[in-house]
């Protein structure tokens, strides 16, 4: 306050300095969003997960192939081992196993990110800035996508120099030159996914908690509904194909497809595709129904994919608003 | 349409909320200096804000502020000005300085400056010593100083600070409207404050607007709005005498109403020199007159009238 003070002049004085450019203000939260959720310790312990999966992935693939070496030494069949699990299905299961620990980490860093705004009239304090709501959105969007990005991803990345420095001599880079860029991408389809659905919830509630649930509740319903629909017509039209039945091929692809339109479905099939990897190629021990398992058609993933990035946005841009409207 | 001496100006301005208008070809010029904004509940004081801040998007009509076009330049508009909203407001998890310091970032101040400013704002807001602490656990009265700060730290020119000393206790109120006082005059910034409370107003206003159901029924300065029509003395008496009254009304002077030892008179509009035909009554009734002074009505006065005609 204006107090007087014999050691400082403590009455107000306005700002005079220099204020930056105005169009950048998406990346003054995206940074907020990051630094604000980096000091949770909720925040690393899927992290911590992930990472475990990572090195367990590792070392499994380096076992299964001295192993294999071995055997195929001894001249006793170790080509089936070796083709069981190849360098793109290991890439493939680091990004895809990890699935509980991304949905579990956008729930940790979304679900209260715009609904915990929404509870302490934030959207005064951001809207009454130089930003627009679209602004607002990019900047959280930005921020949690970031950080399920770098927290899935770089695990893998991290996976892949390990396979890239030790086969090298094996012609790792040889035979799979655009691994890296493959696996770049298909890392980003589970946390943009998982981004844009936890913001376009939080965006409706007034409650992180209440957010995160109802996310959790559309994710795992979803996920049940569309993998039993998609296994009761697989059992149909594998013993179709097993009959040589006309179209049970198809009938067989329209169920794989099925199975994955749910946000893990839809990254686990389109990783599948970008990767060029078979479920065969999966040395965990599976059921034979999912060892038969093949790749969905891409187009209606892909539309989906589509609209659960855009369609959760649109909904918070239009619930998003500095002032409650009320219709009188 | 905008004046150099005016900060906003709008004209013509319709604002609905859904079907119900709340503003209806609404014209205003908000000058500089410390502007007080009046009217009862529903009046439109809070839409007229939220409408120059961009919040809400006009039916018809125009608004500026500081020149800008309120519904092409927002951004511009945002940068310049600050708000204190009426209800509690933060960002969650965060304390004072990193939210303030946020705020200013917000506005486009480099992280360096914010965090400078951040301190120096929450040092004058006297949240110095709380300014580590989280802005969830602070007091009503923190709350408001901290919404103050926020609004203060990138340097704006126009602040609109919406019922400032809501939910404050009687000392709280009474730094927040200091501190209203001491950034509303003599530091290049212009403050608008809504408000009930017509003593916040006469204490840290210059001038007022009055609304009712979205139209302007007052408009100028204070001191100007206070002003009774013709020529109107308070007299205080050491002991009221209806001897003064009469001898007052042998003079020419009309009684207007008495408390107390003090009585209102309005004189003639011949009178050149007031004082002299008081002294000239009190002599004439043997009076004693401890004071006078020209009449004036309270802000209440005026706001009553405003209101109610």
């Amino acid at each position: 306050m204006s107090t007087p003070s014999l050691i400082a002049d403590r009455s107000y004085r306005n700002y005079d300095g220099p204020m930056r450019t105005i169009r950048a203000g998406w990346w003054v939260i995206a940074q907020s969003v990051i630094r604000t959720n980096v000091r949770k310790v909720g925040f690393w312990i899927p992290i911590f997960a992930i990472i475990l999966l990572h090195l367990g992935l590792g070392l499994l693939f380096y076992v299964l192939n001295n192993t294999n070496r071995i055997v195929a030494q001894m001249g006793t069949g170790g080509d089936q081992v070796k083709n069981s699990f190849t360098y793109a299905s290991c890439c493939y299961l680091g990004v895809t196993e990890s699935w509980l620990m991304v949905f579990i980490e956008a729930l940790i860093i979304g679900a209260g990110s715009i609904a915990a705004d929404n509870q302490a009239n934030a959207l005064l304090v951001y809207l009454s800035r130089p930003l627009t709501k679209l602004d607002y959105l990019l900047g959280k969007w930005v921020g949690v996508f970031s950080l399920l990005w770098a927290s899935s991803a770089l695990p893998t990345f991290l996976l892949y120099l390990f396979l890239l420095t030790t086969y090298w001599d094996e012609g790792f880079f040889k035979n799979n030159p655009y691994l890296l860029p493959q696996t770049f991408l298909a890392g980003l389809i589970a946390p943009a996914l998982n981004a844009s659905l936890m913001l376009g919830f939080s965006a409706w509630s007034k409650s992180g908690r209440l957010a995160g649930a109802a996310y959790a509740g559309f994710y795992f319903v979803l996920a049940t509904l569309t993998r039993v629909s998609g296994a009761i017509m697989a059992e149909n039209a594998f013993v179709a194909q097993d009959n040589d039945v006309p179209g049970a091929k198809a009938a067989v692809v329209r169920a794989m497809t099925i199975e994955d339109l749910s946000v893990g479905g839809i990254s686990d099939g389109l990783t599948m595709t970008l990767l060029k990897v078979q479920p065969r190629e999966n040395p965990l021990p599976l059921p034979e129904r999912k060892k038969r398992r093949q790749q969905p058609s891409v187009p209606p993933l892909a539309a989906l994919a589509a609209g659960m990035l855009l369609l959760p946005m649109v909904a918070a841009h239009l619930k998003v608003r500095a002032v409650e409207i009320v219709n009188g | 349409m905008a004046e150099t001496s005016s900060v906003a100006a709008v004209s013509d301005l319709t604002v609905r909320y859904g079907t119900k208008t709340v503003l209806q070809n609404f014209s205003l010029e908000i000058p500089e200096g410390c502007v007080g904004l009046l009217g009862p509940n529903g009046a439109g004081k809070t839409t007229l804000i939220k409408t120059l801040l961009g919040f809400l998007t006009p039916a018809g009509g125009r608004a500026q502020v500081m020149g800008l076009d309120v519904a092409h330049q927002g951004k511009s508009i945002r940068q310049k000005i600050g708000l204190m909203p009426e209800q509690d407001c933060h960002i969650p998890g965060m304390n004072a300085v990193t939210f303030v310091a946020y705020a200013g970032e917000l506005a486009g101040m480099p992280p360096a400056q914010a965090i400078r400013r951040a301190h120096e704002v929450l040092e004058w807001c006297s949240l110095g010593e709380a300014r580590y602490r989280n802005v969830e656990t602070y007091s009503t009265g923190m709350k408001q100083r901290v919404k103050l700060a926020q609004a203060l730290v990138h340097g704006p020119r126009l602040l609109f600070l919406d019922e400032p000393t809501n939910g404050l206790d009687p000392a709280g109120r009474d730094e927040m409207l200091e501190l209203v006082r001491d950034v509303s005059h003599g530091k290049g910034l212009s403050v608008v404050v809504s408000s009930h409370l017509l003593p916040d107003i006469e204490r840290t206003c210059d001038s007022v607007i009055v609304m009712r159901r979205g139209e302007v029924v007052r408009q100028g300065p204070i001191a100007q709005l206070k002003q009774t029509g013709g020529i109107q003395f308070d007299v205080e008496l050491r002991v009221f005498t209806d001897r003064f009254v009469a001898a007052m009304a042998d003079r020419g002077a009309t009684p207007l109403h008495q408390l107390g030892s003090s009585c209102r008179f309005e004189l003639p509009e011949s009178v050149e020199a007031p004082y002299r035909l008081i002294f000239e009554a009190a002599l004439a009734s043997e009076s004693q007159v401890r004071g006078f002074r020209p009449a004036e009505r309270s802000l209440e006065d005026v706001f009553m009238e405003a209101v109610s005609s």
